[in-house]
């Protein structure tokens, strides 16, 4: 596994997790702030151990999450929404801030991309429900409509299965943001469900390189596409049950509102995204053993 | 029955005989037949629903299933074949017996996924692709408006329940909520203007595809506008779509006319008896509810009949266009028996029961528009026109030079014949 590659990558990886089983039990803002700080500081060292392609988007990475921590640490203490909410969107990759996602994403390992999808999200979005920050609703639900739409449009016209995955982890994100508004069990939920499909899904992968059929891992074609339409919220899939959830407890506790709508036909977006890349591999995918005698 | 279930799934996980899924099958079926709640009026009490529409459609279902696995185990590969059946099989009684509308819509989304892997795996062309693509596409992309008038049904009514004691007490909701849900089921059902998936997808499926494609999943759409019409703002849905459904209703039998591949005729056949089933809904009488449940069950059952008889002229002229395959009646009397039979079927015609059906619907529908009569006249007189088409194309004329004709067996005799005579016996309960 990645995490035994070498020594310095499974010491940043067992302290990321330590600090990140630790996030739950942190209840001043202060340390929980300098908690996160650490984990994007070793979050750092691990991809620089685990040998990301372009070392000068770590750099990037590195100004945009510090810019955005201290904003969140300014703006926290002056007591400004608006402006907190910009950090948040800046941190988390949300509308008007994901094109550095996309392009530092991309070109990490696949382990850290799962990583960077998931579980690197935990901390912002713990943060928001555990110290009650007073967010500006109608900049948040912007975004979050907003992020969608982009998602969506851009994951229409993606050839690179990769890149659709970093498009559908955006848009993705604005699933886990909306989880938040309910409850956390609800996000923690979807997290898990998610999280455990991407990983799947990038088993289908080997190492870096597109999938193919040649290179597949498992005897069945079309596992992969089975992974992507799970991801993409297909019924017999658990994540169907997930966003199902989501969207029940929203609609319990806040009621329909126009955002969230909007967000429903956006997401639709998506789906077609997640559809149409995906049936561009079937074209590559055998069929075996077909009796020729009766060749209907 | 959940033991029921897990011993019968324990044996066929565990063995690799043929047969073993009719087996299940007809096991299945007599269960669902014998339960006791059968017999109890009031049947909303109970797990799975026990009304006419789901009695029929189950019967349904097993026919079509049984008649299509026959044609699927010349495909070598048993136990994938058997899991793509028996998945088939569950979600479709799924849908036709759950009075819950998220329910409903599961199993509605889920059986795309066998039909899916059964035309990407087993289909012959390299279109398929593009076809399994454009059905997928088409069902999901109502997905999450669907979603969204689910939920807004939910939070009206305090639950997804659609059974009947509740049924009065349900107002109608929105135009827009109401033609999501029509958009939703209307792809299924193939409504003329979401209907292109449909040639595609049949051209490219194997013969059984087509059959529990034409057989068993155009219902589901039919079966899901029926449980949901209590929520549809039915005078505002017709003042919109009345029209648009008379026109092209004759406009897709008139489509039937000109085609010449003999397997996409009768995948726009199957168009063309869908389209009346909106115009019955909007009548919503009692007559005309009568009339779609019959529509389903004998389209049913006579489609899958259809593309069987295709499925062997295929494998006898290795080709499906009408104009080369000729004079059946010389050298294939035995198919051209079928065929003639089948055409009677699909037509509605007097001996078969699902004249029945056509008569209901031209009763029903006055009350609708008194401007029916006439596109109901050119709708039979034009699949009449059609049918007879490839009826007198390749029975009545002269043979043509291939030899191949000689060849048929009662191998792929006695399936057809066996299918006929199940056909009749329930039809006869429908009157």
């Amino acid at each position: 596994m990645f995490m035994m590659f070498s020594p310095y990558s499974f010491l940043f990886f067992s302290t990321y997790m330590l600090f990140m089983f630790s996030l739950f039990n942190i209840t001043n803002f202060y340390y929980y702030w300098s908690v996160m700080e650490l984990m994007m500081l070793l979050f750092m060292g691990l991809s620089y151990t685990l040998f990301v392609s372009s070392y000068s988007q770590l750099m990037v990475y590195f100004l945009i999450q510090t810019l955005s921590s201290f904003m969140l640490l300014v703006f926290y203490i002056y007591n400004l929404p608006s402006l907190l909410t910009m950090a948040f969107l800046m941190k988390l990759s949300m509308f008007p801030f994901f094109m550095w996602y996309i392009n530092l994403i991309y070109k990490f390992p696949n382990f850290m991309f799962w990583l960077a999808s998931t579980l690197h999200k935990l901390p912002p979005m713990l943060m928001i429900k555990m110290f009650s920050l007073e967010l500006n609703l109608n900049i948040l639900w912007l975004s979050i409509v907003l992020t969608v739409l982009f998602s969506g449009i851009m994951m229409l016209m993606v050839l690179d299965l990769r890149l659709l995955l970093v498009l559908s982890s955006i848009g993705n994100n604005s699933w886990f943001l909306l989880s938040q508004m309910v409850n956390m069990f609800i996000f923690m939920f979807f997290l898990v469900i998610y999280s455990v499909s991407l990983f799947f899904l990038l088993n289908t992968f080997k190492g870096m390189s597109k999938p193919s059929v040649a290179s597949s891992l498992s005897s069945n074609p079309y596992s992969l596409s089975l992974w992507v339409l799970s991801i993409s919220g297909m019924p017999p899939f658990p994540v169907f049950f997930g966003k199902m959830l989501v969207i029940l407890s929203l609609l319990m506790t806040m009621d329909m509102n126009y955002f969230f709508m909007l967000f429903l036909l956006m997401n639709s977006l998506m789906v077609m995204g997640y559809l149409q890349s995906v049936m561009k591999y079937f074209i590559y995918v055998y069929s075996s053993n077909i009796h020729y005698m009766l060749k209907y | 029955m959940t033991t029921f279930l897990v011993s019968s799934l324990y044996m066929f996980l565990f063995s690799h005989s043929s047969f073993l899924f009719v087996l299940f099958l007809t096991g299945f079926w007599f269960y669902y037949l014998f339960s006791t709640m059968m017999y109890s009026n009031q049947s909303y009490d109970y797990l799975y629903l026990m009304d006419e529409v789901s009695l029929f459609m189950i019967f349904m279902t097993v026919f079509v299933l049984f008649i299509s696995y026959i044609y699927s185990i010349t495909f070598k590969s048993n136990f994938k074949l058997n899991l793509v059946f028996f998945s088939m099989l569950i979600f479709c009684f799924g849908v036709f017996t759950t009075q819950n509308m998220f329910l409903l819509y599961f199993f509605y989304e889920c059986s795309l996924l066998p039909i899916l892997y059964i035309i990407i795996k087993w289909g012959s062309y390299p279109e398929r692709s593009l076809s399994a693509m454009m059905l997928l596409i088409y069902t999901s992309i109502f997905t999450f408006p669907f979603i969204a008038v689910m939920f807004i049904f939910y939070s009206l009514n305090g639950s997804f329940s659609l059974s009947l004691p509740f049924l009065s007490l349900m107002t109608p909701m929105s135009l827009l909520a109401s033609l999501v849900i029509f958009c939703t089921f209307a792809v299924k059902l193939p409504v003329y203007g979401l209907h292109f998936w449909l040639p595609m997808a049949h051209v490219e499926a194997p013969t059984f595809g087509s059959m529990i494609l034409a057989g068993v999943l155009l219902k589901l759409g039919g079966v899901g506008l029926l449980r949901t019409i209590s929520l549809l703002d039915l005078p505002a849905l017709s003042s919109l779509t009345l029209g648009y459904f008379m026109v092209f209703l004759v406009y897709v039998t008139v489509v039937c006319l000109f085609q010449s591949d003999f397997k996409r005729l009768v995948a726009y056949s199957s168009v063309s008896h869908m389209m009346a089933i909106p115009l019955l809904l909007l009548s919503n009488n009692l007559m005309s509810i009568k009339s779609i449940i019959m529509l389903m069950l004998f389209h049913g059952l006579s489609s899958p009949i259809l593309f069987m008889l295709v499925g062997v002229i295929y494998s006898m002229f290795s080709t499906r266009q009408l104009v080369l395959i000729r004079g059946l009646l010389l050298t294939s009397p035995l198919i051209s028996l079928m065929l003639i039979l089948a055409f009677f079927f699909t037509l509605s015609a007097p001996p078969f029961p699902s004249f029945v059906s056509e008569v209901y619907f031209l009763m029903s529908s006055m009350g609708l528009s008194s401007y029916l009569v006439y596109f109901f006249f050119l709708f039979t007189f034009l699949s009449l026109a059609y049918n007879l088409n490839w009826l007198s194309a390749m029975v009545f004329s002269s043979s043509s030079p291939s030899i191949m004709t000689m060849m048929i067996s009662y191998s792929s005799f006695m399936p057809m014949i066996t299918s006929f005579l199940l056909c009749v016996p329930m039809t006869l309960l429908m009157y």
